[in-house]
């Protein structure tokens, strides 16, 4: 027991540390934009990327309050119920969000591929691991309710 | 759909939901599932249990409703 809430509490760490990442992101997006720009020796690039960069921030902030509601009922002993459900559903959302949006950028930098390929695998998995969650959810339902 | 007459056999035979749930030994609540028609499934054993205590055969507790053929 001891063993499974230092690990819920690791993971709740670990989201943290991905908020403080995402933010720090936000923050150093252009300047990082502008390097990697100079590196590759094309300007070009800067304006999609950002645009590319910002416009995942909301689906990963998305994903990420999600992690952390699903982690707290986890915690709170009540994985299989139906809003876990709900938010493997919007995180997955969120990766195929992802998906999408790094579609345009992998057009003019075909490396960019596999974000979109990592993203869209991620957000499948996610479904699978939802519709697992469903069914154990209707198969405690049905437990909870047979007298 | 399978409809629990319950209700109707308790207040045939004027027993409290309380003494029920005491004589076939499971909880008020679940018993107030069973009655509030909530029930997913029911055991053997339980239907047993409320034969026994109740008087009756299984088919006086649960009725089958064509849905369906109402309509």
């Amino acid at each position: 027991m001891e063993h499974k809430d230092k690990s819920i509490i690791l993971s709740q760490i670990i989201i943290k540390i991905c908020y403080a990442g995402l933010l720090a992101c936000c923050i150093l997006a252009p300047r990082l934009v502008l390097g990697y720009s100079r590196e590759i020796d094309d300007e070009t690039v800067v304006l999609p990327l950002l645009i590319t960069l910002y416009a995942c921030v909301p689906p990963a902030v998305c994903a990420l309050v999600c992690l952390d509601i699903l982690l707290n009922n986890i915690r709170k002993n009540n994985p299989f119920i139906m809003q876990n459900v709900i938010m493997l559903r919007v995180i997955s959302y969120c990766c195929f969000a992802v998906a999408a949006i790094f579609i345009y950028f992998s057009i003019l930098r075909p490396f960019a591929f596999a974000i979109v390929f990592a993203a869209g695998f991620f957000g499948v998995i996610l479904r699978v691991v939802k519709n697992c969650f469903r069914q154990a959810v209707e198969i405690r339902e049905e437990n909870d309710f047979t007298v | 759909m399978i409809v629990v007459n319950l209700d109707v056999i308790m207040a045939k035979r004027k027993i409290s939901s309380n003494e029920l749930a005491e004589m076939i030994d499971i909880t008020p609540a679940n018993l107030s599932v069973l009655k509030r028609e909530k029930a997913k499934a029911i055991r053997f054993s339980t239907l047993d249990k409320l034969c026994r205590a109740l008087d009756c055969q299984p088919g006086d507790l649960l009725e089958f409703v064509d849905e369906e053929s109402e309509d």
